[in-house]
């Protein structure tokens, strides 16, 4: 072996093997013993794959070797790791001695230690590897984590203390249609448009396309870095649909709550239009109705809008417009009878005022007919025989009216709250018939009070209107005057009966405009014969006065009469004051009336008078004296009572 | 009685457990402590192998643990030279080194054309039973044909740990 050779392994640390055909070690450098497994001392006459069971297998590529049909084969980083000992590595390189000079020592094995390399290696793996398995094992939580936080169905949304959005998730990018790259960095108020958020309570949120959310959100807070405030963690839950359920109930509750409460349309349409703008976030709420019955056009009837927005101008235009039958959406769900919604009025072209709804900002809009009971109407057609097209009556005689609403929010389609919003049509319209029904009725009330009181007191008539039973009431001390229109019955031979009548009205409404000045009851007219009496129903003291007053009144009217028609009529009135029993007899065409002496004698004054003459009683005279100048008549016979003085009233002192 | 050597390779993935299988069947010894092996190390095991037919003969198992496979580096094929058999490991817990199995097949065929293989899908006790039989069924599926056997292993717990050496031995011939 060349001694400079084995010189330069030495100083590489280096050992070498020289083996024979068999594999039998024939030669060694004395440290190789080193690198067997196990190591020894003494190796020299060993069979190599004992210390270098790595050898095993290698028969073939040995013996090409030998044969020179290969020049080498390398094992390299070869591993003998004992316990309670450093690790040691080494390489083979098997190769054929080229100095040999010998055919059974030809074969010769380098083994060169690279411990120092490989241990340094191993540690570069190690920590290599250790970083992969740990990424890997992060990678695995992490995406467990990502598949919770996307398959969550609520929102969250991380901020910093200050609001600005740092992590949202999959369910937060689906509800409010932003972009993770649109969300990220802004304020968490780009997408809630309350002032600020209460856990727990319903916060107004609002989609990239406008929409109206309602969201619950609870949060906590994630401290990352002691130095710094820490974030937000907001967990927000989607109630919109179960708040807008809970309002459309409470909307039904209170609009059924102000059909029974208010008493007309004019009072309770306001209420509405507003509670419905309010309860389901619209911002213009409008009646539209037809004028009248046979009408083909609609005008606003009232309207309410969200005193946030000034859209007060809007109003005012609508004002001054009508909708033509089936002509726009409310003239549609008019002719249709069918509710409607428009979710964008820009894309539309067939909407009335479109141009200045779009000015004011208004997106959204829907409408719904208030349908009445069909079976009135029918009669109110036939009634007024309308000549209507017959292809158009039906649903137009059912919709009295249709309400309109608009909003500057975009709103999607709803059709439940379109549902809700027909039966609510229906409610109003059967409402809007029954205050028709009780307007109605009120006016027929009105008409027959008017007719009652014509023929009897207020107060009996409000007796009999409560209990129709016989009344009969005594008064002791009432005034009653009969006055008789003298040469009348001659008046009849020379005009016709018609123009007698006329007359006859003409001076008693006088008469009756007289009644009413001086608070007197009027009786009732015998042929031309006017009787009225004084301190009745209502006692007063001064009943006789009154109808003192009366009579002078009376005769003046005949004088002015006379002036003007050149007839020459004259009055016979006679006065008596007494006790009367007044009352109600009959059921049908009954009349209030008076008996008893009193009324009697009274008579007897007129009967027994002269024309253009107020005789009155001693009794009535006594009251008057005072006031009024009289003359005495002298004595005249009254049946059943005999003679009696009586007065000539003449004018007052 | 003869006592004959038999080379196998134990071939995978970083990390999928082949030292540790070896531990376990050689020593019966266990340690959750990642060590990364290094170029190679050979373990010898002595075993009897009853064999139909013939006499139980020794044999000694030279099993070699190879560094696994990295994606810096990839195993040395000189160091397959002359094996007679091969265990490939894979790693329930990470599907990429199932995906791998077929790299590490045809880089012991391509030295060693003998179809002498047996597929250990290593520490089944990390994940559900449900996922584990999940994933036998799909290496199955795949790779029948191609190997001996398919076990599911955990040199955790032993599992199926000595059947996969005995029963590659029996096949080394």
């Amino acid at each position: 072996m060349n001694p400079l050779f084995l010189k330069m392994l030495q100083v590489r640390g280096s050992e070498y093997l020289i083996l024979d055909q068999q594999g039998i070690i024939i030669n060694a450098s004395l440290g190789a013993g080193r690198f067997g497994d196990p190591p020894q001392q003494l190796i020299v006459g060993v069979d190599v794959t004992y210390l270098f069971p790595e050898l095993l297998g290698l028969e073939d590529i040995i013996k090409s070797i030998w044969q020179g049909e290969m020049e080498d084969f390398s094992l390299t980083a070869i591993a003998r790791i004992l316990p309670q000992q450093s690790p040691l590595y080494f390489d083979i390189h098997i190769f054929a001695n080229p100095e040999s000079d010998h055919e059974n020592n030809k074969l010769f094995c380098l083994l060169e230690d690279a411990t120092e390399r490989r241990v340094l290696e191993q540690s570069l793996v190690q920590n290599s590897n250790e970083t992969n398995l740990l990424v890997n094992v992060l990678r695995v939580s992490k995406n467990y984590i990502d598949q919770i936080l996307v398959s969550m169905a609520d929102v969250l949304i991380v901020t910093n203390s200050l609001g600005a959005i740092k992590t949202i998730n999959q369910a937060t990018i689906d509800l409010f249609g932003y972009s993770e790259a649109e969300l990220v960095n802004q304020s968490i108020f780009l997408i809630v448009r309350d002032a600020s958020i209460i856990p727990n309570k319903p916060t107004r949120c609002q989609t990239k396309d406008g929409v109206n959310l309602l969201i619950s959100f609870s949060y906590s807070t994630l401290e990352i870095d002691a130095e710094l405030p820490p974030e937000l963690v907001y967990v927000g839950r989607n109630i919109t649909e179960l708040k807008r359920q809970q309002k459309r109930q409470e909307l039904q509750y209170v609009i059924a709550q102000i059909l029974t409460t208010t008493n007309s349309l004019d009072q309770s349409v306001p209420i509405i239009l507003e509670t419905i703008c309010r309860h389901l976030d619209w911002d213009l709420g409008e009646l539209w109705m037809p004028k009248s019955f046979d009408s083909f056009q609609l005008y606003l009837v009232d309207s309410w809008s969200n005193p946030e927005l000034d859209l007060g101008e809007l109003t005012e235009n609508q004002k001054y417009i009508t909708i033509d039958y089936n002509k726009g959406m409310a003239g549609k769900v008019w002719a249709e009878g069918e509710p409607d919604w428009i979710i964008e009025i820009a894309d539309e072209t067939e909407v009335v005022a479109r141009d200045f709804l779009i000015k004011y900002g208004l997106h959204s809009a829907f409408s719904f007919p208030i349908i009445g009971n069909s079976t009135d109407n029918k009669i109110l057609v036939e009634s007024e025989n309308l000549a209507i097209d017959n292809k158009l009556t039906p649903t137009k005689q059912n919709v009295l009216g249709v309400m309109t609403f608009f909003s500057q929010n975009s709103q999607s389609l709803d059709l439940d709250q379109l549902y809700l919003m027909k039966s609510i049509g229906y409610q109003i319209g059967q409402y809007v018939n029954r205050k028709q029904t009780e307007v109605a009725l009120h006016n027929q009330q009105e008409k027959t009070n008017r007719l009652l009181l014509n023929i009897l007191p207020e107060s009996i008539a409000t007796q009999l209107k409560e209990d129709s039973k016989i009344i009969a009431e005594t008064f002791d001390d009432v005034t009653v005057l009969f006055a008789d229109l003298v040469g009348f019955t001659n008046l009849s031979s020379q005009i016709s009966a018609i123009e007698l009548v006329e007359l006859l009205n003409q001076i008693f409404s006088e008469f009756d405009n007289l009644t009413e000045i001086y608070k007197l009851e009027k009786i009732k007219t015998i042929g031309d014969c006017y009787m009225v009496a004084g301190g009745m129903p209502e006692r007063n003291d001064n009943h006789a006065a009154s109808i003192a007053e009366m009579a002078l009144d009376m005769q003046q009217v005949i004088t002015n009469f006379n002036k003007v028609s050149r007839h020459h009529l004259s009055l016979r009135i006679g006065v008596n004051t007494g006790g009367v029993v007044a009352g109600v007899i009959g059921t049908k065409k009954f009349i209030y009336d008076l008996w008893g002496d009193t009324v009697n004698t009274a008579s007897r004054m007129e009967s027994q008078g002269l024309p253009n003459i107020i005789q009155v009683t001693t009794i009535t005279y006594n009251r008057l004296q005072e006031k009024y100048r009289f003359s005495e008549r002298g004595t005249i016979t009254v049946k059943g009572k005999g003679e009696i003085k009586t007065y000539i009233l003449e004018g007052r002192k | 009685m003869v006592t004959v050597s038999k080379k196998m390779c134990l071939i995978g993935d970083f990390g999928v457990g082949k030292t540790s299988l070896i531990g376990r069947f050689v020593d019966g010894q266990f340690s959750d402590q990642y060590l990364s092996t290094v170029g190679v190390k050979i373990s010898r095991k002595n075993i009897i192998l009853s064999k139909e037919n013939t006499a139980d003969n020794d044999l000694q198992l030279l099993i070699w643990d190879l560094e696994g496979h990295t994606k810096f580096k990839s195993i040395a094929p000189s160091y397959l030279q002359g094996s007679k058999g091969a265990l490939v490991v894979a790693d329930v817990s990470r599907p990429e080194t199932i995906d791998r199995i077929p790299e590490h097949l045809s880089l012991f065929y391509s030295v060693n054309p003998q179809r002498k293989i047996i597929i250990a899908l290593n520490k089944v006790d990390l994940i559900e039973p449900e996922k584990a039989a999940k994933i036998f069924h799909s290496t199955q599926s795949l790779y029948q044909e191609k190997v001996l056997y398919i076990y599911q292993t955990s040199a955790k717990t032993g599992e199926y740990v000595d059947e996969i050496f005995e029963k590659l031995a029996v096949f080394m011939t």
